[in-house]
């Protein structure tokens, strides 16, 4: 689900490895939420293209750093929308045990 | 006699209630308010800790120990420990006793099934973990109040032969619940304490369903209806 401006943060990982994706989920998502980090889930752009949403770079706080834009402003829409992509994501969790 | 039970802080006051299937609320508007067959009414005094025989309304602010008055003794064997503040005070006032000026924080308890109560903490964990601002690290707005006791109203409504869904906050501050059965059959609910109910669900690779209901004291026929219809779909 968006955050209340309406955009998603996402990181663009075409072309490198799991240890970099992860890497940067540490520095520029855990440490600064000063949080574990819990795990990543993957989706391709053509799946959030199809829900007429579109995937914005935004090179702040990292070069592969973007934003999905274009939710609908009705909240059962984009509850639909949401669940649509949670249906493509691939999700992939960290053993932190 | 066990001793009257205190509690120091708001926050403390509401997990111990929180624990025995209460809850507090303090907008006259708010719809727990509202008195039902189902709930029992209780009033809340606070008093001030070198006061604490006296029961006289005083000039306190919401951080003084409290104690507990029930009003409505037919919890009595629900709420033990409650009741013997009660019975401690011999004050079986009635409703037309209550002395205006006092501050008084309502509360309404409902017996729930028992089995919701694994559920009713897991809400509880979750409205503890993101009642603060900025709780993802992505600016979201903090669980309400509100929101968590409409979440906490909703399960208490669930039909009881429903499988549990997962609790998920939003970052508006909203809580959802969600059914997930597997690819493409998804059905999530979310609360904000606005007495409205959004809900979406996929059922199967060609049906969909999206829309708003009120939420009142009542589930909205189109939610459990939805719940069953996606598990009638993925058998």
């Amino acid at each position: 689900m968006p955050n209340q401006n309406g955009e998603t943060s996402v990181y663009r990982i075409s072309g490198i490895s799991d240890t970099e994706i992860f890497e940067i989920g540490k520095r520029f998502v855990a440490s600064v939420n000063d949080k574990p980090l819990l795990g990543r889930t993957d989706i391709v752009v053509s799946k959030v293209i199809e829900q007429k949403l579109s995937v914005n770079p935004d090179p702040t706080p990292h070069h592969r750093h973007a934003n999905i834009c274009g939710w609908p402003d009705e909240k059962s829409e984009k509850r639909l929308i949401a669940i649509e992509l949670e249906n493509h994501a691939k999700p992939h969790l960290i053993d932190n045990s | 006699m066990q001793p009257q039970t205190f509690v120091e802080e708001r926050k403390k006051f509401e997990d111990y209630l929180f624990a025995r299937n209460l809850t507090t609320v303090d907008d006259q508007e708010n719809e727990y308010f509202i008195p039902s067959s189902d709930y029992v009414e209780k009033t809340c005094v606070f008093i001030k800790p070198e006061q604490s025989e006296d029961t006289t309304p005083q000039s306190v602010t919401l951080d003084s120990l409290c104690t507990v008055i029930i009003r409505s003794p037919g919890t009595e064997q629900y709420l033990d420990d409650l009741y013997l503040c009660y019975t401690k005070d011999k004050k079986k006032s009635g409703d037309n006793e209550i002395n205006e000026d006092r501050l008084e924080l309502q509360i309404k308890a409902k017996l729930v099934d028992k089995n919701k109560q694994p559920l009713l903490d897991d809400l509880y964990a979750v409205y503890k973990e993101c009642s603060e601002v900025n709780w993802d690290g992505y600016g979201a707005q903090p669980i309400s109040k509100k929101a968590y006791l409409e979440a906490g109203k909703l399960i208490r409504l669930l039909p009881s032969n429903i499988k549990e869904p997962e609790i998920v906050p939003e970052p508006t501050g909203e809580i959802a619940f969600e059914w997930y059965i597997g690819k493409r059959f998804i059905f999530v609910i979310s609360v904000g304490g606005n007495n409205s109910i959004a809900y979406a669900g996929l059922f199967g690779s060609t049906s969909k369903t999206h829309g708003t209901e009120y939420f009142g004291t009542k589930l909205p026929s189109i939610i459990v209806d939805n719940i069953q219809r996606l598990f009638e779909k993925a058998k």
